[in-house]
């Protein structure tokens, strides 16, 4: 039986370097646009989806599709993280209460860049990550609820992953966040 | 020790399904099978994962194999094989060896034609995704018929091929065993693609 897998390790480290709390979370799941993108790319054709605003967009395949590498101090594509705490549905387009680049106090974390790890092959299983760090000189508590992935899709930005999770950011602490993708036969 | 959440349980998955109706030359099913994909194969993660990063890499294609270097691209995972092509799209072969995460082309590939042994390859076609409930979805299907003077030709493996520059890559292989008569019986594949939250 096929099983394509998401796990995502988010590891809390304080701002002495002492790491605080590193969970393991399995996705929710992708969401629609992930299967527009999918099917544009695989059927080479048209495909109507929504952008993160909302705007219902005409996909074509595009060199683009999935690219989620983000650079750092930006926080509109690759691992995004937010404050809402809405169940995910299958219709999500965004996240909820998305935290922008930033040190300006309130809901704001700097973002590092997006990672994307090579191909590995352990045993029947077939593994690459993604990966972001993201820290807090907000100067408070920045509480974490959903951890989301955005791709740049031709001057778009989609969102094909929304989790619901749990983190507590202190001021001067920083966060790893990493998406585990598996095939295992 | 990692710790896993307690709250979030459920497993994701880009779930595959296949199905296979096979007619005979009058159009009657003599054979239906729904069953659950093998599995991706690691192609599938590579390419995926050369769009994600927009890098390159080395993918094996589905020839000897062979090394490729495929970079981000427009073209990459397009499964809409042309009617005629056993290149790309859903592929049939004979072949029943075990799938393993290596594979990179089926066991013994089924050519286009009406020689012996051979399949007339139809055409790919995508679905629109749609959403019901929780769950989007799309489909991929593709017919061949038996025009050859062997009776039956029986397959054993379902392979999903993709294009990727100048060369194909395999994302799935699964293991189905039906039989297509000669004289113009048919056989339609149909994989169904879906997320589910």
């Amino acid at each position: 039986m096929a099983t394509f897998k998401i796990y995502i390790d988010v590891k809390v480290t304080d701002k002495d370097g002492k790491i605080h709390k590193h969970r393991r979370v399995r996705c929710h799941s992708f969401v629609r646009q992930m299967m527009d993108v999918m099917a544009c790319q695989m059927g080479q054709d048209t495909r109507s989806t929504k952008d993160y605003l909302a705007a219902s967009i005409n996909c074509t395949p595009q060199t683009t599709a999935f690219d989620v590498s983000s650079i750092s101090g930006a926080s509109l594509f690759g691992i995004l993280l937010g404050s809402g705490q809405t169940p995910v549905d299958i219709s999500d387009y965004k996240m909820e209460g998305l935290f922008s680049n930033g040190t300006g106090g309130g809901n704001t974390l700097m973002y590092g860049a997006c990672c994307t790890g090579k191909v590995a092959i352990v045993g029947s299983t077939a593994t690459f990550v993604i990966d972001r760090t993201f820290v807090n000189h907000s100067g408070g508590t920045v509480d974490v609820h959903e951890i989301g992935l955005y791709n740049y899709y031709n001057s778009k930005y989609f969102l094909l992953e929304r989790t619901l999770h749990d983190i507590s950011i202190a001021d001067g602490a920083y966060v790893n966040v990493t998406y585990t993708i598996t095939i295992t036969v | 020790m990692i710790k896993m959440s307690k709250t979030k349980k459920k497993d994701l998955m880009i779930d595959v399904m296949l199905d296979v109706v096979v007619r005979d030359k009058d159009g009657n099913i003599v054979k239906t099978i729904h069953k659950r994909c093998e599995s991706y194969v690691r192609q599938f993660l590579d390419i995926l994962q050369i769009q994600m990063s927009t890098d390159q890499n080395t993918v094996n294609d589905t020839g000897t194999p062979t090394a490729r270097t495929v970079i981000v691209a427009s073209e990459n995972f397009n499964i809409k094989g042309t009617a005629g092509l056993n290149t790309y799209g859903p592929v049939v072969g004979t072949g029943n060896a075990a799938v393993t995460i290596s594979d990179s082309k089926l066991g013994t590939i089924i050519a286009h034609g009406n020689s012996a042994n051979q399949l007339m390859y139809g055409l790919t076609s995508i679905g629109a995704v749609s959403v019901v409930g929780s769950t989007a979805s799309f489909v991929i299907s593709r017919t061949w018929t038996n025009s050859s003077s062997t009776n039956p030709i029986t397959v054993n493996e379902v392979g999903l091929y993709c294009k990727g520059g100048s060369y194909y890559y395999m994302l799935d292989r699964t293991l189905s065993t039906f039989a297509i008569a000669n004289g113009g019986a048919t056989a339609t594949v149909t994989y169904t693609i879906s997320v589910t939250v």
